[in-house]
This record gives C-alpha cells, sequence and structure tokens, in this order.
C-alpha cells in the first residue's frame, strides 16, 4: 500500500464544496426519476 | 476525405497527445505514476471516468442501434447513477483509508492474499483481451469505410496511446482524456445540430415521425427476463453491472484514485452519474435523427457498402441489383407517407395522422423486408459475410453527408474515443500486474523508480499484446463474442466478493473464496441452460456469493466450535 500521502481521517466527513452529501445523493436521484418519468411520457406521446 | 479533414483528426489527436506528454513527463514515483500524483479535480475525475467506459463502438454502434431498433437502450444506464451513489458512500472512503493503488488490495487487507490475486487475475484475463477488442472494433469499421489497410489502422490508434501511457501513466491518462471528452461531446453536439438543419421538417415533426416509425420507445415496462432491455433489467441489472464495473475494475477505479481528495473523488463519480443518462440519450437521439434523415434522402440497402460490392462480384449480382431497385421504389412510396405524416401533424387531422401511421409502418415492414432479404443474398454470396451493419450507419452517414472539415472532426472523435478508453486498460493493466503480482510475489521490496521502471515496461507490453490481438482478431470472431459474453459472466461474482468485504465483515476469506468458485458455477450454468439476459448474470453471480459465503461461513464457524468442543474434551 502506498505510504506517501495520507489523507487525513477528517477527510472523510468533510463536506462538498456546495449543499450537503445526503442533499447531492437525493438530488441524483430526483434526476434519475425525473429522467425515468420524461422517458415514460416520450415513449406514450410517440407512440 | 479533404485536406482540411486529415488536418482537422490528425490536428486533435497529435494537440491531446502531444499535451499530456508534455504536461507528464518525468514521474519517477508510484505515487504519481500509478495514481497520478493525487492531483485531479472532480471535473478530471467525472470526465475521465466517462471517457473511460466510452470507447469507440460508442459512437459508432449507439446511433447505429438507435437508427435499427430505437431508444430502448438507454435503460441500459438506469442503475448507473445509484451506484455511483452506493460507491460514493461505501467504496471511494475504505479505499482512500487504505491508500490503495488497485482495488484487489483491499481483498487482501479484508480475506486473504488468494481472493486478491484471484480477482486480480480476472481482471487481467478479461481486461487484456477486451483492450484488444477496443482497438479492433473500430478499426475494422474505420478501414473498411475508409479504405484504410486495417493493420494500418489498428497501429495508429495503438501506438499513440502506447507513447503517453508508457510515458505519463495515470496522470497522462486522465489529462488527455479531459481533453478528448471535450471533443467527443463538442463532435456530437455539431454533428447532431447538423443533422437537424438538414431535415427537411422541424425538430417536433421530426419525434413525431420518429414516434410513428417505433424509435421513441425508450421505457419498456415488460417483466419478462428475456428481454434484455426493460425498465427493470436497467434499473436492477444495470445498478449491479454499474456497481461492478465502477467499484471493481481497476480501469474505472484507478480513474478516482487519483483525485487530490475523497471529496473530489465522490464528486467525480457524482458528476458522472449525473451526465451518463443524458449523454447516452443524446447520442441515441443522433441516430434516430439520422433515421429521420434518411426518411427524405434515399439511405443505402445495406450500410456496409465495400460487403455490398463484393456481391456485385458474385454470380449473385443480378439478385442484388433487382432488391436495390425494389428498395428505391419502397422509399420512394415510404417517404410520400412520410410527407402525407408530416402533413397531417401540421393540420392537427387526428383521423388522417392514424391513418397515415399506419401507412408509414407498412412502408417501413416492406423496406425492412427487403434489407432482410439483402442481408440474405450477401451471406449466400460473399464468404464469411456479417450480415450485420447497424454498426455502419452512423461513419456511413458522416462521410456521404457532413461538410468538409466536420469529417475530420467526426473522426477524431472515433478516435479520442477509442485512444481513451485504451489508455485506461493498459494504465490498469500494468498497475494491476506490477502491485497485485510483481511487488506482493515476485519482487518484493525494491525501490520505487524500480517499480516504476517495470510499470513502463508492463503498460507496453500489454499494449503491444493488445495490438497483436487487435491486428489478428479478424481470424477469431468467435472469440471476440466470448470475450463480450465473458466480461458478463465474471462481473457478478467478482461484486459479490467485494460485496462480501465492504458489508458482512464476519464473513471469513475462505468461505467466500469457495463461494466465488460456486457462484460462478452458477452463473455459467444460467448461461448455458436458460434465455435469461445478460444483465441477469451480475445479480445472480453477485447475490449467490454473497448468500454461498454467508452458509458456507456459518458451517465453516460450527465445524470449528465442534473441533474446539472435542479438544476441550
Amino acid at each position: 500500500m502506498a505510504s506517501d500521502l495520507d489523507p487525513a481521517r477528517s477527510e472523510l466527513q468533510a463536506a462538498p464544496p456546495f449543499w450537503t452529501w445526503k442533499g447531492l445523493y437525493c438530488l441524483l436521484a430526483g434526476v434519475l426519476l425525473a429522467e425515468i418519468v420524461l422517458f415514460t411520457v416520450l415513449t406514450f406521446v410517440y407512440r | 476525405m479533404s485536406a482540411l479533414d486529415w488536418l482537422v483528426l490528425f490536428g486533435t489527436l497529435f494537440a491531446i497527445v502531444a499535451y499530456g506528454v508534455w504536461k507528464t513527463r518525468g514521474q519517477q514515483d508510484m505515487a504519481s505514476y500509478l495514481r497520478g500524483g493525487y492531483q485531479d479535480k472532480w471535473h478530471t475525475i467525472g470526465l475521465s471516468v466517462m471517457a473511460t467506459q466510452a470507447s469507440a463502438v460508442t459512437f459508432l454502434s449507439t446511433p447505429g442501434q438507435a437508427y435499427q431498433d430505437g431508444m430502448g437502450f438507454v435503460q441500459f444506464y438506469l442503475g448507473l447513477p445509484l451506484a455511483m451513489i452506493v460507491l460514493s458512500i461505501a467504496f471511494i472512503p475504505r479505499y482512500f483509508q487504505l491508500r490503495v493503488f488497485t482495488a484487489y488490495e483491499f481483498l487482501e487487507s479484508r480475506f486473504d492474499l488468494k481472493t486478491r490475486q484471484l480477482a486480480a487475475f480476472l481482471f487481467l484475463l478479461l481486461r487484456g483481451l477486451s483492450a484488444g477488442i477496443t482497438i479492433y472494433a473500430p478499426a475494422i469499421i474505420l478501414s473498411t469505410v475508409l479504405g484504410w489497410p486495417l493493420r494500418l489502422t489498428c497501429l495508429c490508434m495503438g501506438a499513440l496511446v502506447i507513447l503517453y501511457t508508457v510515458v505519463g501513466g495515470t496522470r497522462a491518462v486522465s489529462q488527455t482524456q479531459k481533453h478528448q471528452m471535450v471533443v467527443m461531446l463538442g463532435g456530437m453536439v455539431v454533428a447532431f445540430v447538423v443533422i437537424v438543419r438538414r431535415l427537411p421538417v422541424s425538430l417536433p415533426s421530426a419525434f413525431h415521425i420518429a414516434g410513428a416509425l417505433g424509435k421513441l420507445n425508450i421505457i419498456d415496462f415488460s417483466l419478462d427476463p428475456s428481454r434484455r432491455y426493460t425498465l427493470w433489467s436497467g434499473l436492477l441489472g444495470g445498478f449491479f453491472l454499474a456497481m461492478a464495473y465502477f467499484g471493481t475494475d481497476q480501469s474505472q477505479v484507478q480513474r478516482y484514485l487519483a483525485a487530490r481528495s475523497i471529496t473530489e473523488s465522490r464528486l467525480g463519480l457524482l458528476f458522472n452519474g449525473l451526465l451518463k443518462v443524458p449523454m447516452q440519450f443524446f447520442i441515441l437521439l443522433v441516430g434516430v435523427m439520422v433515421c429521420v434523415f434518411y426518411q427524405f434522402n434515399q439511405p443505402p440497402v445495406f450500410f456496409n457498402q465495400p460487403e455490398l460490392a463484393r456481391v456485385y462480384q458474385t454470380p449473385h449480382a443480378a439478385q442484388a441489383a433487382a432488391l436495390e431497385r425494389a428498395h428505391s421504389d419502397a422509399f420512394a412510396r415510404k417517404r410520400w407517407e412520410i410527407e402525407r405524416l408530416d402533413s397531417a401533424f401540421s393540420r392537427h387531422d387526428e383521423r388522417a395522422i392514424v391513418l397515415a401511421v399506419g401507412a408509414v409502418r407498412e412502408s417501413e415492414a416492406r423496406s425492412a423486408a427487403i434489407r432482410t432479404e439483402m442481408k440474405r443474398v450477401i451471406v449466400a454470396a460473399v464468404p464469411h459475410a456479417t450480415s450485420k451493419d447497424a454498426d455502419y450507419v452512423f461513419l456511413s452517414f458522416v462521410m456521404r453527408n457532413l461538410p468538409r472539415g466536420l469529417i475530420g472532426l467526426l473522426l477524431a472523435v472515433i478516435f479520442c474515443a477509442a485512444m481513451s478508453a485504451v489508455a485506461s486498460e493498459l494504465s490498469a493493466l500494468a498497475s494491476t500486474t506490477v502491485i497485485d503480482f510483481y511487488r506482493r510475489s515476485l519482487h518484493k521490496n525494491a525501490s520505487d523508480a524500480h517499480y516504476v521502471h517495470a510499470a513502463r515496461w508492463f503498460t507496453a507490453a500489454w499494449g503491444i499484446l493488445a495490438l497483436l490481438f487487435a491486428t489478428f482478431a479478424s481470424l477469431l470472431d468467435n472469440l471476440i463474442q466470448a470475450v463480450n459474453i465473458l466480461g458478463s459472466l465474471f462481473y457478478g461474482t467478482v461484486l459479490g466478493i467485494f460485496a462480501v468485504g465492504f458489508f458482512l465483515r464476519q464473513i471469513r476469506g475462505t468461505a467466500v473464496f469457495i463461494a466465488a468458485l460456486l457462484a460462478e458455477a452458477l452463473v455459467i450454468t444460467v448461461f448455458w441452460r436458460t434465455n435469461i439476459g445478460f444483465l441477469w448474470y451480475n445479480v445472480i453471480g453477485c447475490a449467490a456469493v454473497v448468500l454461498i459465503s454467508a452458509v458456507a461461513d456459518w458451517l465453516g464457524a460450527r465445524g470449528r466450535l465442534r473441533a474446539a468442543r472435542g479438544e476441550s474434551r
């Protein structure tokens, strides 16, 4: 294993530069849900 | 191709490679060479991860797939964003805590050496073979359409990649990938704009026409496990596949281990999760727009034109000519029906729309039947001919219909995609060879400079092996198919080993090793005996490792307890 740089243990709890981790995960899941809804609408509108 | 196209193509490729080599020259320690010196920011990580996954086949085959079968393939990627979330929460912190160079080091710290080297060996086997395919698959298409010699095309792609990967290691890979990804996305956006501008109808009308042709069938709610792409197989099977690929495949793990911190690494993966589905949707949409374009402009009856030309040198020439004439007549009829449909759409005449859609579908079925017949003739006339021409649709469109300069740009997109994927593979193969085998079992306790030197040689060796494989791959068609199947057969098992390692902390190494062997036997049995879609193999393999290892560990624990009681008596 590498022995050079040691990311500080506090880095594990470090917040992202914008918003919070939970917020970002919810955003990503929300975008996925919106994409599925959009694709479903497109499928039914243009069938 | 015009001089401008050549200039754009080689100018783009050489500029990116020269930048990568210059920016990363003279690295002498392992942290720099194999982990990029912990310098990359989240956007570099995100683009690098995306570029690693997007091979040339993504840009050649995906539009062709949409042209023929519609946009259902996008469902394949729906599990990916969820996998990025799990990897960010569970995998990345552990990898950074252990400060590993390869994902397989984690397995030794958690289980034992044999489990680590089993997973590393499977990676080397699969990725070593697929590196050759990553070069060969686009080279065969480019050489066919452009009339270039196959070996020269392979050599052009392979030599440049080997050069900058050997010189700059993983940092050169991510630095070049950042720019390659910009070229790839930019090139596809330009292609989309040009196609839409060349359509004789508006974009909303183009969507209506595509819908009438059945190309906007994006979501399939079917529960039939034999259907390859459904919402459920995409969400569940795609999730497991993405977990396996991004979490345990060193070609991806190495990308985000190069981040300057855990935060940057996590953000890079989330960036990938955010952009991947829209990007694939967009590439498929380009294919659908090419399909609409060919409703107003006559497409070739068979897109692999050199293959078709060979038929005219055989006794089947008259049959082929008759089919080409029938195809032209069918096209004229279909075009008239399409214009009628467009007019009905613009008048919002529901009854006329229903009638016109029916007529268009009938015409489409007639054209498809003629194409199927032509494929039968080609296979009968030309020995070893392939009847699949979907991979040639987009490149054939580019060569015939894009203006000068843009042809060079789109070819640069394809070359960049091939090079970025191969570079990651070579770098990861060399890292795994050096870290998991050479340093661990063959040559312990040498200096950093020695291992960097070894990594350079292994990168070059894997590159030459991939080039040789690509050069002779045409002799091994069945092997190519086998490589593709092998990938999906093993990923679930490897993911299962990692899943036990991360989430079931009481299970020991021998139990998981036995479980991996049994789970693999189960997946292979499912492959031979059933027609279940390949995305489900990832779920089955992973679940089997988890369950069998839990049972094996429980039985082992009981055995140990009995033995201990026996001894105490």
